[in-house]
């Protein structure tokens, strides 16, 4: 069988504070759209659970912003002495997971010394982490005390409906056909935080492609056994 | 060339790694070279060992010979990762590194901090007399930082030649770390014994850093001798802060030691208010108390509270109001619920004071059980939303007179008895922190 070869580009793919489905959060992203519409300060602590849209919010903002420092902390374990060496100098600092910090002092302290930098130059953070910040095992109180001077947001996962929309308006964006049937398949039987939902949205526009066919749930059933899922 | 070559990464990485390690970097281009610039060390060793090869095949690919290299650094130069000052003597006074906004006309005076206030403000009338150094020792964020430089400020005010230094001492540390490897110690030296006041925050940090703790000591000797006023934040009593040498501890004592103690509900309710009035928002009485009540443990908690109640108002573009505030902080109150419950105060007290749960619950009327569940049952009243017979229940089925009367009499006791009024605020820093 001849396959098409797809094209090296992910449409739709980029966390845009646009792309985000509220759901409830509405309030927690008209404030990050009012950051970037007004350059407005802001000190923000974003937390609950994976998958929650966490890090789509953080990297929402970040690429409104001109000079700014984005740091996924779950990526780059283990973290090693002068990870926020010098961030001071950019104008919004957005770390995603900071409660991977947790439990590593010398870490802790330089994260205390770049919030009081930040604050003492004025300058706009976000962290995400999964739990409230005195839940996240810190050692260090005075750390948990500066991150309990954020506006704190509890982040609230999508209900199903509001990923039924994402997932009809992800297909419009990529210009794929996704029926009613499909969405409702794939709701009944696939894992259905954001993620998984997104990443499954991309193998679909590819595989489809790759293979030439339309989307119809005999098709997302032949990707998820190649999917293991 | 750095442009095409941030577009090619742009659509081969995936977007979380572009964000984090690519669009950070500067370039300085020239027809021979093509020199990125990182932030920090961490930024440059990643870039280095996971993208530097894709991004020299990149430039081949153009065609090009341009020799590309990282390090750390921004376009305006070469950037020292260490941050400011000491590192490079300045003999002529400078801005101070204050912030503006910590006064004495935006701190709000309490029963908590009256002393301290006090202590601050006569510093500002007699820099390097008798309360030299100032120590102001308390949990964290109830004010500090604010109230030391408030005295900075207000020096600067009176004054606007002197040279004031305010640091956190973790900076002092990398500052002198950084000197040393520069070999730039006396710089360091010159910089901060030439201060006409140095104003250090968290000394607690000094702990078991012994060469930083000798070149402060010398520091602070030198400042002292020549009757430069020295103020020093601690998150608690000198003499309680392990690793730090004694004889720093005893010269700690030399000036005046003061206490900073977690805000009482009035002075909470001032503190909402002031900072809604700074914000030009307008707080009802009711929310400032309903927010007072909820969050005791420290002031920058309920800076984080106000802040989202503003948000939340800013949001749907109403006042303030009884109802806004407990839909906007429904998540931090019930956090805080979970959190003090009656059974959570009675361990705490029993640990406190190594006794044992059952015994609170007890009839045993020997003062040394006594006095835990008065106590326990005072906590529980302050802490927690329970009614009075739900706490009397609590404590092995008592009557809520009983309660009340616990309550008072804590009250009274705290007033004439030190060691109860310790332990009460002991008590309440580790049920609301």
């Amino acid at each position: 069988m001849n396959h098409q070869l797809p094209l090296n580009f992910r449409l739709g793919e980029e966390s845009t504070l646009n792309r985000f489905i509220p759901g409830g959060n509405v309030e927690l992203l008209s404030l990050l759209k009012r950051r970037v519409n007004d350059s407005a300060n802001i000190h923000l602590y974003i937390y609950g659970p994976s998958g929650a849209g966490k890090t789509h919010l953080l990297q929402g903002s970040a690429r409104e912003c001109k000079t700014v420092f984005y740091l996924p902390l779950a990526e780059v374990m283990p973290l090693k002495a002068g990870l926020f060496n010098a961030l001071e100098g950019f104008e919004l600092v957005c770390i995603d997971d900071v409660d991977k910090v947790a439990g590593n002092d010398e870490i802790e302290v330089e994260l205390f010394n770049l919030i009081n930098l930040l604050r003492e130059l004025d300058r706009s953070y976000i962290f995400s982490a999964r739990k409230p910040p005195d839940q996240n095992g810190f050692s260090l109180k005075d750390l948990v005390s500066r991150l309990k001077a954020c506006v704190r947001y509890k982040i609230h996962e999508p209900e199903d409906h509001d990923k039924r929309a994402f997932l009809r308006n992800n297909a419009d964006m990529r210009g794929i056909h996704l029926p009613d049937e499909v969405i409702d398949w794939i709701m009944f039987y696939t894992p259905r935080d954001m993620k998984s939902l997104s990443s499954l949205m991309t193998r679909l526009d590819i595989e489809s492609l790759r293979e030439q066919r339309r989307i119809t749930i005999p098709f997302v059933k032949h990707l998820l056994v190649g999917l293991n899922l | 060339m750095w442009d095409h070559c941030r577009s090619r990464l742009q659509s081969e990485l995936p977007e979380q790694q572009f964000n984090t390690w690519i669009r950070p970097l500067h370039a300085v281009e020239n027809s021979e070279n093509l020199k990125l610039l990182a932030p920090n060390r961490f930024v440059q060793d990643w870039v280095e060992e996971n993208f530097m090869e894709r991004i020299r095949e990149i430039v081949l690919l153009k065609n090009t010979d341009l020799t590309v290299s990282i390090e750390v650094g921004s376009r305006g130069g070469a950037r020292k990762e260490q941050p400011r000052t000491a590192t490079t003597s300045r003999s002529k006074p400078t801005r101070s590194n204050l912030n503006s906004n910590f006064t004495f006309a935006t701190f709000v005076e309490g029963k908590s901090n009256r002393l301290a206030r006090a202590a601050s403000l006569h510093v500002t009338h007699s820099s390097g007399g008798t309360y030299n150094p100032l120590f102001i020792y308390g949990g964290t964020g109830l004010g500090k930082t604010h109230l030391m430089q408030a005295v900075g400020n207000a020096m600067l005010k009176n004054q606007p030649e002197v040279k004031i230094i305010y640091l956190h001492s973790e900076r002092f540390v990398s500052e002198m770390v950084s000197a040393l490897q520069r070999n730039t110690i006396n710089n360091f030296k010159h910089f901060y014994r030439n201060a006409d006041a140095l104003l250090i925050d968290d000394i607690q940090f000094f702990a078991g850093k012994e060469r930083s703790q000798e070149e402060f000591f010398h520091t602070f000797n030198s400042l002292l001798e020549s009757r430069q006023q020295v103020i020093l934040t601690c998150d608690r009593y000198p003499k309680e802060v392990e690793g730090l040498e004694d004889r720093l501890k005893s010269r700690f004592g030399w000036g005046l030691t003061v206490a900073v103690d977690p805000p009482e509900l009035e002075t909470r309710v001032a503190i909402l208010k002031s900072k809604a009035e700074q914000a030009q928002i307008n707080i009802p009485d009711e929310v400032a108390f309903f927010v007072a009540k909820q969050i005791r443990s420290n002031v920058r908690e309920l800076e984080g509270a106000l802040r989202r109640l503003i948000a939340r108002a800013s949001f749907i573009g109403k006042a303030i109001t009884m109802d806004l505030a407990h839909e906007a902080l429904r998540d931090l109150l019930a956090m805080q619920e979970r959190m003090v419950s009656i059974e959570n105060i009675q361990k705490t007290v029993a640990s406190y004071y190594k006794i044992r749960v059952s015994e609170l619950h007890s009839k045993s009327r020997r003062r040394s059980i006594t006095r835990p569940r008065q106590m326990a049952m005072t906590m529980a009243k302050e802490l927690t939303n329970h009614s009075l017979p739900e706490i009397g229940d609590a404590f092995g089925g008592r009557d809520h007179t009983t309660v009340l009367h616990a309550h008072r009499r804590i009250g009274e006791l705290k007033e004439s008895n030190n060691r109860i009024q310790e332990d009460y605020r002991n008590l309440l820093r580790v049920l609301t922190t």
